[in-house]
């Protein structure tokens, strides 16, 4: 009896994660290379009582053998890399990566972080940097009499200054690769950092080693699809629900067991 | 004493074996390639004159069974390439440390090193020459490959899109799907993981055909699971009141015989 309580609430608190992955999603609708995540679960072990294919006493095999199961578990929330809608910004730091790789940022702390949210701005000394002020890796810079700034699709920085009316090449930007994007941490403000599973990244020109090019002018919005969620949440909404009504079987079932 | 009562107890105790079952499948609700179990009951006749005190029982115990169903769950599209469902019988086949296993959850991904595994690290099995049958070993996707595909009959592909090269294409094995038949040879072991149970012959190539960004749901029926959940809490309730019953009986009976005496 205790069982059925114990599995039932195993379905009840999956359901539970998958709707804070789903709420999350939702909530990054509108953020910049935001990527989805999707809660991935697993039957639990199985408790057997009668193995198939055993034995019964009179020499003949049970075709079929007694295993209860005893619920199920989430076993990885996993960020889908797909492509997210392009918008078209006609801001020239707005840089969106079609085709898979990553930005390369330097955190603070030193260390190099990934992201797919290319809405680049300038600091004081004319680095290009993320919204958050983390400048590219390797650095950038753009001379503070720059009239125009043009990125080419393999990532050639190219500068029209007052000073200067021939344009002039500032660098390239390198985008970075991981042979399992799904393996890297989400590490919050749209960044990424490597793991064992994401394997070490492998840096590349734009448009080689298989990663994608630089679209200049575009922003890469999330690839959260809404209709999507919204059936994935009804469809959570109601297996919790059913989770419940075995919680309330058992419940009355115990009730009328101790109840006489 | 009457003996009933105790038939009526076994009938009670399967009605809760039947809510195990029920619970554990609206639980694994999105557990991809999950399928659900479905019991039945035997009635078996206690043997008679045996063990028994009386040799004349008509004494029923309820037996439960408890068999996998195999119906196909629905196709989710997922878009994502690694996403893997299969159409029609079949299983893939995945190396873990206790020995090959099988199972109906397409959801892939790639490792550090590029090996396809499933999410508990399990390396996805295939037939390298591309031909069913030999030695399955794991799928390594070399890091310049930028896309897979996977054609119906399983075999799988690596696409390189280098600069101004041409796409190249090169073949990475065929995955090794194998068929059950009815699937009773299969026995669950948690994890999306099937084994093979004692007896069960060798597998066979399947003719499943695999659809890529695609996830099967599990094959749970809403309508059914709260069908069952209704049937075993009123049956478990009825059995209650034979027990009930019995218990007003023997009370009487007691009482009779004791004003008797």
């Amino acid at each position: 009896m205790l069982r059925a309580l114990n599995t039932a609430a195993t379905g009840m608190v999956a359901q539970q994660t998958r709707i804070d992955t789903i709420s999350n999603n939702m909530a990054n609708v509108n953020t910049t290379g935001f990527r989805r995540a999707r809660a991935e679960f697993q039957d639990l072990i199985y408790q057997t009582v009668k193995a198939p294919g055993g034995q019964t006493a009179e020499g003949v095999t049970l075709p079929t053998g007694m295993q209860l199961g005893q619920g199920t578990r989430t076993v990885a929330t996993v960020h889908m890399h797909s492509q997210g809608t392009m918008q078209q910004t006609e801001n020239s730091l707005d840089l969106a990566i079609e085709g898979s790789g990553f930005f390369q940022v330097r955190r603070p702390s030193g260390e190099i972080a990934y992201t797919r949210s290319g809405n680049l701005k300038t600091d004081p000394e004319g680095r290009l940097v993320t919204v958050d002020g983390f400048p590219l890796d390797p650095d950038i810079v753009l001379p503070q009499d720059a009239t125009s700034v043009t990125i080419s699709a393999d990532g050639l920085v190219q500068v029209v200054s007052a000073s200067q009316s021939t344009p002039q090449e500032l660098g390239q930007i390198q985008l970075a690769n991981f042979v399992n994007p799904a393996g890297l941490q989400a590490v919050g403000r749209s960044l990424y950092i490597p793991t064992a599973a994401s394997g070490e990244a492998l840096i590349a020109n734009p448009g080689q080693d298989g990663v994608g090019t630089i679209a200049q002018g575009f922003l890469e919005g999330s690839n959260v699809e809404v209709v999507n969620e919204m059936i994935d949440l009804i469809t959570s909404q109601r297996a919790y629900d059913i989770n419940q009504r075995v919680i309330e079987a058992s419940d009355e079932m115990l009730r009328r067991t101790t109840q006489r | 004493m009457s003996d009933g009562i105790y038939s009526a107890l076994s009938g009670a105790v399967a009605q809760q074996r039947s809510l195990d079952v029920v619970a554990n499948n609206v639980a694994n609700a999105n557990t991809a390639g999950f399928r659900a179990d479905r019991i039945s009951f035997r009635e078996a006749l206690a043997k008679a004159g045996t063990q028994g005190p009386a040799p004349d029982g008509l004494r029923f115990v309820s037996v439960p069974q408890i068999r996998t169903t195999q119906l196909e769950g629905s196709l989710r599209e997922t878009g994502n390439p690694l996403d893997m469902a299969l159409q029609g019988e079949g299983w893939f086949s995945v190396s873990t440390p206790g020995g090959e296993r099988y199972t109906r959850a397409g959801n892939f991904v790639k490792d550090g090193m590029g090996v396809l595994r499933t999410r508990d690290g399990h390396a996805l099995l295939a037939w390298p020459e591309g031909e069913a049958g030999g030695k399955a070993v794991e799928i390594r996707v070399p890091a310049e490959v930028s896309s897979i595909r996977v054609d119906p009959d399983g075999s799988l592909y690596g696409r390189s899109e280098n600069g101004m090269n041409p796409v190249l294409e090169m073949p990475l094995g065929r995955l090794k799907i194998v068929s059950f038949g009815d699937g009773r040879g299969l026995e669950k072991q948690g994890a999306n993981l099937f084994k093979a149970a004692a007896n069960t012959p060798a597998p066979a190539a399947s003719n499943a055909q695999v659809s890529q960004g695609y996830l099967e749901s599990g094959n749970i029926n809403a309508i059914e699971g709260m069908n069952e959940l209704i049937t075993a809490s009123r049956s478990f309730d009825a059995f209650q009141k034979v027990i009930e019953a019995f218990k007003h009986i023997d009370e009487r009976t007691a009482r009779d015989l004791a004003s008797r005496g």
